[in-house]
């Protein structure tokens, strides 16, 4: 059984063909209990059973529901990773842990990560500002019913020192294709670098850059706003969405046989692949989402594409197919999923 | 000037840090500096220098207890050691960034400068906040009042401040 799709959300902005998803994340710990990594199995259960008992009343349209991730649903917890609603770390702790999901609003509330409550707001395109003032109808849920950890200067306490004071990781997904082949893409992470913001893979932290996708996100939390942290990032975003899409400029009318063998031998391989592995997968869509995006391929709903990075991974193809798949048969999954979108109309 | 730790080298490294109005200051080398953790840049191109942070940064900051007496070294909300946070990087609670904030602040310094929050404050703590912030503007009208010999202004701030210290 797959999860439910996040809802298709109407564009918002220009830069749909260069970002691909935007992600809000706040940190939050109760006043009265030691962090995650202090507690005992009893206060994780506590803490969860809380924050849940607060999303049960509020059900209008949002459908909030808490998974309780244990050792026996791991994959669930894969394919929640790869949906991006909950991470990696979280996915794999061994204390009493659970998230409270709205797929339809892109909302995940992660009980028992690094710190007691990590609210995740997550959409598609460059929507930093519409994902915050979601996050904070969340935060303001919580906040109403249970005590948070603050101080005066040093703001939201959380675990982790660097987290400190706002809390809050915006982050955007970009795909940065020219930026990757012309290799300008290396002064960019170090530029961004010096403005006190970071450039990490698909998953995070310590991810590894897959299809030329690309993660941006704020470093500082602490003695800025939650709306000059935003600003910042929208700014960084807008500028190396300009940067990416003169380099893609040039390289489509200085090389444009290249380009557009380039694009429609990704277009073929795609469309008729009987076996694809992850690696090819996701070099050969982030040619299809260039040439999709450049108007040389048939016209396509980014949004579809965007399904298909998640749709292509391992836990989704499993999740789907209902059952463990090996090497094999998970490429062969793979290529039939990919096939499918593609003649989809 | 010689590092006050290792007393051999020339102190290449500044610290100040203050805590309710308490300033200490610490001169140390290079190497000690990375040793206590406090030069992120050395200490990441030169790990084997990394020592016992908490030791050597308690001992120096006067945190650490008498011999047979560990109180201070251990936070007493969570039972976390100065030990534990080094390692992980993590704080053990919320009381930790009290216990602990002569050790954490040249830290939470060094990642985000020398700031204070500014963003979103919790429902339950904004009068409390507003109150302070509204005490501190008092104050500073209080001693520009008295800089001005203008006394009877100077009664009316004293008594607003009282007034809000009765509301707290």
């Amino acid at each position: 059984m797959a999860l439910d799709r996040q809802r298709d959300e109407p564009r918002r902005n220009t830069c749909d063909d260069i970002a691909v998803s935007t992600r809000i994340r706040l940190a939050r710990n109760l006043a009265d209990h030691p962090f995650p990594d202090r507690m005992s199995d009893e206060q994780a259960e506590e803490i969860l059973e809380k924050v849940s008992g607060l999303f049960q009343p509020l059900d209008a349209g949002a459908r909030f529901h808490t998974v309780r991730l244990t050792r026996e649903n791991r994959l669930k917890a894969r394919v929640l990773v790869e949906n991006h609603l909950i991470s990696p770390e979280f996915a794999g702790s061994d204390r009493p842990h659970g998230v409270i999901l709205s797929e339809a609003r892109g909302i995940s509330v992660m009980v028992g990560e690094e710190d007691h409550i990590r609210i995740q707001t997550i959409g598609p395109g460059l929507c930093l500002e519409e994902r915050m003032q979601e996050a904070q109808r969340v935060d303001e849920i919580i906040d109403g019913g249970l005590l948070y950890a603050f101080d005066g200067d040093f703001g939201y306490l959380t675990s982790c020192p660097t987290n400190l004071g706002t809390a809050l990781r915006a982050s955007v997904m970009l795909h940065l294709p020219a930026l990757t082949e012309s290799g300008a893409i290396r002064e960019i992470v170090t530029a961004v670098g010096k403005m006190g913001l970071a450039v990490r893979g698909l998953y995070g932290e310590g991810s590894q850059v897959q299809g030329a996708l690309y993660q941006v996100s704020n470093q500082t939390t602490l003695g800025l706003t939650e709306s000059e942290i935003i600003d910042r990032v929208t700014a960084v975003v807008e500028r190396i969405v300009e940067q990416e899409r003169a380099l893609r400029t040039r390289f489509k009318t200085q090389r444009p046989a290249r380009f557009q063998d380039r694009v429609w031998r990704a277009w073929g391989l795609l469309s008729h692949a009987r076996l694809l592995s992850g690696e090819d997968a996701m070099r050969l869509l982030s040619d299809l989402r260039w040439g999709v995006a450049e108007g040389e391929l048939p016209p396509m709903p980014m949004t579809r594409l965007n399904d298909l990075l998640r749709d292509i991974q391992p836990g989704v193809l499993a999740n789907a197919a209902g059952r463990a798949l090996d090497a094999g048969a998970r490429d062969a999954a793979r290529a039939g999923a990919v096939r499918a979108a593609l003649t989809a109309t | 000037m010689l590092c006050q730790h290792c007393g051999q080298h020339e102190a290449t490294r500044f610290y100040r840090t203050t805590v309710n109005g308490k300033t200490q200051e610490l001169s140390l080398c290079q190497t000690c500096a990375a040793a206590a953790g406090l030069d992120v840049e050395f200490a990441q191109k030169f790990p084997a220098f990394l020592g016992d942070m908490p030791a050597i940064l308690s001992d120096m900051m006067g945190l650490r207890a008498p011999a047979g007496r560990q109180t201070h070294h251990v936070c007493p909300s969570c039972g976390i050691n100065l030990q534990d946070i080094s390692r992980t990087g993590k704080a053990g609670c919320a009381s930790c960034y009290t216990h602990f904030q002569a050790v954490l602040l040249p830290y939470i310094r060094k990642m985000h400068g020398n700031a204070v929050h500014t963003g979103r404050v919790p429902s339950g703590q904004r009068a409390e906040l507003r109150r302070r912030s509204e005490r501190t503007r008092l104050e500073a009208q209080l001693q520009e009042a008295i800089g001005a010999q203008a006394f009877e202004r100077a009664a009316e701030l004293r008594d607003e401040i009282k007034q809000l210290e009765k509301e707290g």
